[in-house]
């Protein structure tokens, strides 16, 4: 046996100590994700056919019925036209005031550093808390934006009580709650644009809107492209702030899909089963909004 | 000529007074809406505040009063703690952050560095399989999670709370990502030097990653502290609740008692403001890194 032989032996022994330590070191990542998430995501398969409400032992499987009766379900639609509405509404807002406020704060100057801690400060908040405090804000009595917005001439509608307007405050708070984070994320988008670039078009006679057109916008659009993606993501999964500012109401204004899915599920009897199978809807119009995106995404960045 | 000169930014030189008064004047009306803006983000939250420090009568008075005329907070306070066991929720809140937190930084950041530093058969598809986790959305599997849950036993128990919501692929993402960039002549010279794959891991390249470290802390316990519908499902029974789904349930029974409200929901947040206040470049970071590897 030549030392050349011996040498590789050893490196491919080596190479399969390697081997394992890597599958022991993802084991227990793997395993928490397999029983906690992929087991529970095949498993909804199963409860969504069954009619069935905690006790496993009393459920009575019904094949496809849960989902015949979600599509004929009117307050289901109504959910999904919520949904749909809020996702209209907040997605292109927050898409907006993110990308001019970010064109705005790129700069590293004392004032932007200051005024971009402050806008992301409401996403370290709780919903629980931003649900709370805008309820009172702009309650009818008390609110004090209800007050100034009556200083300003409008006329109090009874904002969160009134199912003209309750969706819409719900969508301005949804905003004001994230967009911190649509302006963080395309902030240091914009930072990582070489200042070279910004200088040739300055040099090419570009003033400071042509450059945020030509240069800024499209350098950023792989990140403008994911923030979007996960922007209507989010709003389809829409909860916590409906569920503590409007529990849904009034009279089902505000009631989107999850509100809808947990209200079934927890506080119905034996609508578990059901529950699970509007839930697939929902993860089916994900799954095709991921897949759309990411068609989108990969084919702005081939150029 | 001239015109260009005036475009390209200077370095090193100051520009004539006229010309930056120019740029201050071109600039005020950014500044105005830069102001506008977060004066309509604050404006709430110092209202809560404020509204914390109010009696009920001062709460209810028209026109709004903006400041307390004396200090009710104490009172406030005590109120709360008569109401709702406040100290309770907030035990359980930490315990559960704290306690996912701490798990959760070990077991991903070892997935991370595992995918970001070997080579293994079925790297790929393992990958794939995290990655596909994170596109599930929370709401698909909660009942079956429940469920789940329910056939363990460990439904009203931190063990029912924290264990499902230890490993993420998203921090398993940003943990590999700052693996990543760290030079391969490191793990070479502690391999000389004895060292064997996990002692590499734990004191030669952990200690590189910190800030990275320091991330998935802040926003892990963020998310806990912040986290509502697994709470709610989860504990159900008033002794495991936590400081959100304990202040839901609070104010959605007692929508009248309004500077209790301000109260609970000033003194839940201020953890996260001190945490946000001392560690807000992780915050950014931990959003930042999101955007650009996605």
């Amino acid at each position: 046996m030549t030392a050349a032989v011996k040498k590789r032996r050893r490196s491919r022994s080596f190479e399969r100590k390697l081997e394992r330590t890597a599958y022991v070191f993802i084991a227990p990542a793997a395993i928490l994700l397999i029983i906690f998430c992929i087991v529970p995501m095949l498993g909804s398969v199963y409860v969504s056919m069954q009619k069935m409400g905690v006790d496993l032992s009393k459920a009575e499987y019904v094949g496809l019925d849960n989902y015949t009766k979600a599509l004929a379900d009117r307050r289901f639609i109504q959910s999904i036209g919520i949904t749909l509405r809020y996702t209209a509404i907040e997605v292109p807002l927050q898409m907006v005031i993110g990308v001019v406020l970010s064109a705005l704060l790129a700069k590293n100057t004392l004032i932007n550093r200051i005024m971009r801690s402050i806008y992301f400060l409401p996403v370290v908040a709780s919903a629980v808390t931003v649900g709370v405090t805008w309820q009172l804000v702009m309650h009818s009595n008390i609110g004090i934006f209800t007050y100034w917005l009556k200083q300003l001439g409008v006329t109090d509608p009874n904002w969160l009580n009134n199912t003209g307007t309750a969706l819409y405050v719900v969508v301005f708070v949804a905003i004001w709650k994230t967009f911190g984070i649509s302006a963080i994320i395309l902030v240091s988008a914009i930072q990582n644009v070489p200042d070279s670039l910004f200088e040739a078009a300055a040099i090419d006679g570009a003033g400071k809107i042509r450059q945020f057109f030509s240069v800024t916008l499209p350098s950023v659009m792989p990140s403008f492209w994911f923030l979007l993606m996960t922007r209507i993501i989010g709003s389809l999964q829409m909860f916590d702030i409906v569920y503590t500012m409007t529990g849904g109401g009034p009279s089902r204004s505000t009631t989107t899909m999850v509100v809808y899915i947990y209200d079934q599920a927890f506080n119905s009897m034996n609508k578990t089963g059901y529950a699970t199978a509007m839930s697939e809807f929902l993860f089916v119009f994900i799954m095709f909004i991921t897949i759309i995106m990411y068609t989108i995404m990969n084919k702005t960045s081939d150029y | 000529m001239d015109t260009v000169m005036n475009k390209v930014p200077a370095v090193g030189r100051k520009a004539p007074l006229k010309v930056r008064a120019i740029r201050l004047l071109k600039y005020l009306p950014i500044f105005i809406l830069l102001l506008f803006f977060a004066f309509l983000l604050m404006a709430p939250l110092i209202w809560m505040c404020l509204g914390a420090f109010k009696s009920d009568p001062e709460v209810l008075s028209y026109p709004p009063r903006y400041f307390p005329p004396a200090n009710h907070f104490l009172e406030n306070w005590a109120n709360v703690n008569k109401q709702i066991d406040f100290m309770h929720m907030t035990f359980n809140t930490i315990v559960y952050a704290v306690g996912t937190t701490i798990p959760a930084l070990f077991v991903n950041a070892l997935a991370g560095y595992a995918f970001a530093r070997f080579r293994f058969r079925g790297k790929n598809v393992l990958f794939l399989l995290f990655l596909a986790t994170m596109m599930i959305p929370f709401q698909v599997v909660m009942v079956p999670l429940y469920l789940e849950v329910y056939y363990i036993g460990w439904l009203n128990s931190f063990w029912g709370l924290i264990i499902p919501k230890i490993a993420s692929a998203y921090w398993v993402f940003l943990c590999r990502s700052a693996f990543e960039g760290l030079p391969k002549d490191l793990e070479d010279a502690a391999r000389i030097d004895g060292l064997n794959e996990f002692g590499i891991f734990v004191r030669i390249m952990l200690p590189l990653v910190v800030p990275t470290m320091i991330t998935v802390t802040l926003l892990s316990i963020n998310n806990c502290w912040n986290d509502l519908l697994w709470p709610m499902i989860m504990a159900s029974k008033s002794s495991m609740r936590t400081l959100s789904n304990g202040l839901a349930i609070f104010i959605g029974n007692r929508t009248d008692n309004y500077s209790l409200a301000f109260t609970a929901a000033t003194v839940s947040m201020l953890p996260m403001l001190i945490l946000y206040i001392f560690g807000q470049k992780y915050f950014v970071a931990g959003q930042a890194t999101s955007g650009i590897k996605g």
